[in-house]
């Protein structure tokens, strides 16, 4: 069930009615339990078990960390947290990348050996409720958290459907306060996120189901194809992926705020980031930090030389890449982050000594950050090495064999020109206001209207949100 | 001015509690909410005026080609694939002249035609004056509701889903239930109910105009195309014949079908009665003569089709009996198991003309008019 699906509005009016009616809180988050629950068993009910059992564990190594003193014992619960959660990771997703991976280095090494790849399906949500409950007992563990003592609590936030299966990736520390309460329709702030949700809709349902089926025509065949072509549908893809992530995050916060809950900000205009570092400041937002704060912190972050440093930025940014899923163009685009990033402390230590540099940054810092994060993008979705190899040649080098050019209607060009001219405006503010400026009639009858614009640009079929496959 | 952060990027600020009674609230909510809807409906409308008809394989193409040329036809043969790939209207208009009644037929098949989608199909082909149109001939067969799995996905499964096509669906659908439930037959009904939906998510879909935009752009894509391929049912007056031949298993299925023939009506699925009376009486309005007919296949379903005919007093000419037309069931002039070939197109177009000349009124046999279906077998 997608966000943008006739089912998902039925469903989501539903348990929009039914949660505002039921007074008690226990009543309510059952409901949201069980919701959550059938949201997910959508796509395959078998994996809720999985779902179950993680949230159980969990639940008791929170409880058991919530008594014990003794560090020793304490290190072991939280090594067998990570264990087990890391483990379902590894085996869904990088067991056959593993396998492949073995395969290929024996073969090269002039070992003859047939490994055979397992027929596994990655159930859908895995990375991100698997980091979100990792996040609960590691809480508990550095004595920032209590342990829950009902395990609803710990079940409704770890399966709570707008954040279930693509995220954001929701802190316990950030959820768990809130489920205490009872939340009060009266604070519902309705128009925001109703806004909210009618622009994560046109992101993914017009932008992005727009963009892909040329992005997809072109990485079907990158070395077939022009310089032009190549620009084109990099730069498409660079909308694709953020308009249908981010349009996913912005659905789920708007679901999650109708309910009265708040959720984790996930992206803040991150093309106009002027510095890699920055781009992780305001693109996945809710993965950098985690990232950061679990993985980046525990390796000894930036507490040893220079070199230390760049070791961890590098590690983090690698595994990050490999979070995405199991294939090695993951990791190279983490790579090329994690170079840029080390490249960028770099920058800073010397710009001062270069005569103009820091002007010309002024300028140039925006641009040079989304050609380079658009680079890394290339890897991010080609299928293989050659392709995004191919791909590289074109964008950056401007070589290129291949005749053929992208079958692109103009006017697609010009409103994709459009998009981005919108949405430099509403970086800039432009939009954040007026309309909550509007008396509540002309509000909803515009409302109303936008919606029957919006749909005539929708796709009859949708393909599923990028970021479920992680 | 100062940048903003997105939408989602604000920070948490609760508004101050609202004032006034839940009652009061309610009412305020329940207004919005129908100025929203009222808001979206005049949009839907407003913006759905500005389209031309959905561009769909087959449908679009003949009914532009016959818009064109109405002055040019009398007579309209309109069906399923039936109709498609076993009339040819060159050698139907040789026949009746042979008879004594002149006729220029254009071939309306339209494979996979469904009962709902021929009413649009005939009150589209209708809203044009067509002056010169003496008769009608529609393939009476075309139970069908369930849209076939080809459809899915395509403009073709949702162009006719406006609001009375729709309803009449609705009312036929609910009618069955009834009957089921009064029959005891109530393991069909979410079967019904599935498929109700469908046809209720189709409407909503086609009121909305989801996707006009994408499609007209797509559209405007593929005609920019360089190797342009003939659209489906651009065919010299709408008649595609088939060359093939049954063969391998096909043949073997065939014969043992026609062994295992057993003349008895076969069940079928929903008659829709109120959508057949009202294409039926926009028929009659023109003043052009319908005629109905079964096409010559093994074991049709027409349990509830020749009743129904006949409680209609329909001109019914029934094709379905090897006894007695048995050149139409030989194996060389069948393409597969539903359809003839090119040769088999030829007889059985012959055979229809001469009894659609036989009772048409300018013909000196037309006093041979029949009031059941079964007559005419």
């Amino acid at each position: 069930m997608l966000f943008v699906e006739f089912r998902f509005f039925f469903f989501f009016a539903f348990v929009f009615l039914v949660y505002w009616t039921l007074r008690n809180n226990t009543a309510r988050k059952v409901f949201l339990l069980l919701a959550s629950y059938f949201f997910y068993a959508c796509w395959d009910w078998r994996f809720l078990f999985l779902l179950i059992g993680s949230t159980t564990l969990d639940y008791t190594i929170g409880r058991l960390l919530g008594h014990m003193q003794d560090r020793r014992k304490r290190q072991g619960l939280v090594a067998m947290s990570l264990c087990v959660n890391l483990g379902l990771l590894g085996f869904f997703k990088y067991c056959n990348f593993f396998i492949g991976s073995a395969s290929t280095m024996l073969a090269w090494l002039g070992i003859p050996a047939s490994l055979h790849t397992l027929h596994i399906i990655l159930p859908v949500g895995l990375s991100f409720y698997t980091f979100q409950s990792m996040s609960y007992t590691l809480e508990i563990y550095r004595g920032h958290l209590e342990p829950v003592r009902k395990p609803l609590d710990l079940a409704f936030f770890v399966a709570f459907f707008p954040q279930l299966v693509a995220g954001p990736i929701v802190r316990a520390t950030t959820f768990l306060p809130q489920v205490h309460e009872a939340r009060q329709l009266a604070y519902v702030a309705f128009r925001p996120a109703l806004a909210l949700f009618l622009i994560g809709f046109i992101k993914k349902a017009c932008i992005a189901e727009n963009a892909a089926p040329f992005v997809d025509q072109f990485f079907a065949s990158p070395h077939s194809y022009t310089v032009l072509s190549a620009w084109i549908a990099t730069l498409l893809y660079a909308v694709q992926i953020y308009c249908d992530f981010s349009g996913y995050t912005d659905m789920a916060i708007a679901c999650a705020r109708l309910l009265g809950y708040e959720l984790t900000v996930n992206f803040n205009f991150p093309y106009f980031a002027d510095s890699v570092t920055d781009f992780w400041r305001r693109w996945h937002i809710s993965l950098s930090t985690w990232l950061r704060d679990y993985l980046y912190i525990s390796l000894g972050g930036n507490r040893g030389g220079k070199w230390f440093t760049y070791r961890n930025l590098m590690l983090t940014m690698l595994l990050g890449g490999l979070w995405h899923g199991g294939a090695w163009t993951f990791v190279v685009w983490g790579g090329l982050h994690g170079l840029a990033l080390i490249i960028h402390r770099e920058w800073q230590r010397v710009r001062e000594w270069i005569p103009g540099a820091v002007a010309a940054m002024r300028w140039l810092a925006v641009p040079i950050t989304f050609y380079w994060v658009c680079i890394a993008w290339i890897f991010f979705r080609a299928t293989n090495f050659q392709d995004a190899l191919d791909t590289v040649q074109r964008f950056v080098l401007f070589h290129a064999k291949g005749k053929h050019l992208l079958s692109l209607e103009p006017r697609l060009l010009l409103f994709f020109a459009g998009v981005a001219i919108i949405h430099y405006l509403n970086f800039r503010g432009v939009f954040s206001q007026w309309w909550r400026r509007l008396p509540a009639p002309v509000f909803a009858a515009g409302y109303g209207s936008a919606v029957a614009i919006v749909l005539l640009f929708v796709p009859v079929k949708y393909t599923p949100f990028i970021y479920f496959q992680f | 001015m100062k940048p903003s952060t997105e939408a989602h990027g604000e920070a948490v600020t609760l508004p101050p509690h609202r004032s006034g009674s839940f009652a009061s609230w309610a009412g305020k909510t329940i207004v919005c909410a129908a100025l929203a809807a009222a808001g979206f409906a005049a949009t839907c409308l407003v913006t759905g005026r500005f389209f031309p008809m959905r561009q769909v394989d087959e449908v679009s193409t003949k009914l532009q080609y016959f818009r064109a040329h109405q002055d040019e036809f009398d007579t309209l043969l309109i069906g399923s694939s039936h109709v498609y790939t076993q009339i040819d209207p060159t050698t139907f208009d040789a026949t009746m002249s042979e008879q004594g009644v002149e006729s220029h037929s254009y071939n309306f098949g339209i494979t996979g035609l469904s009962m709902p989608e021929l009413y649009w199909l005939v009150d589209h082909i209708l809203q044009t004056p067509t002056p010169r149109l003496k008769r009608v001939i529609i393939e009476f067969g075309s139970d069908r509701t369930i849209i076939p799995d080809l459809f899915k996905g395509t403009a073709r499964e949702s162009y006719w889903h406006d609001f009375p096509r729709t309803w009449i669906v609705t009312r036929d659908l609910a009618t069955l239930a009834a009957r089921n439930l009064r029959n005891g037959k109530p393991g069909e009904l979410p079967e019904l109910g599935s498929d109700l939906l469908e046809h209720w998510k189709l409407c909503l879909s086609n009121a909305t105009n989801i996707g006009r935009v994408n499609e007209l752009i797509a559209a405007t894509t593929r005609t920019a195309g360089k190797h342009p391929v003939a659209p489906a049912g651009s065919e010299p007056r709408g008649f595609h014949p088939l060359p093939q031949h049954l063969t391998g298993k096909t043949l073997e299925t065939w014969r043992q079908k026609l062994a295992d023939h057993d003349h008895a009506p076969h069940p079928n699925g929903i008659i829709l009665r109120s959508a057949f009376e009202r294409m039926l009486a926009q028929l009659q309005s023109t003043g052009a003569q319908p005629f109905f007919f079964i096409s010559p296949n093994i074991d049709p379903a027409t349990v509830e089709t020749i009743p129904f005919a006949e409680s209609e007093h329909l001109k019914l000419l029934a094709f379905d009996s090897p006894t007695l037309y048995p050149q139409l069931f030989r194996e060389e002039n069948r393409a597969d198991l539903p359809h003839l070939n090119a040769g088999g197109a030829e007889i059985f177009t012959r055979i229809l003309a001469t009894q659609v000349a036989q009772n048409s009124p300018a013909s000196a046999s037309s006093q041979n008019q029949f009031t059941s279906a079964h007559a005419l077998r």
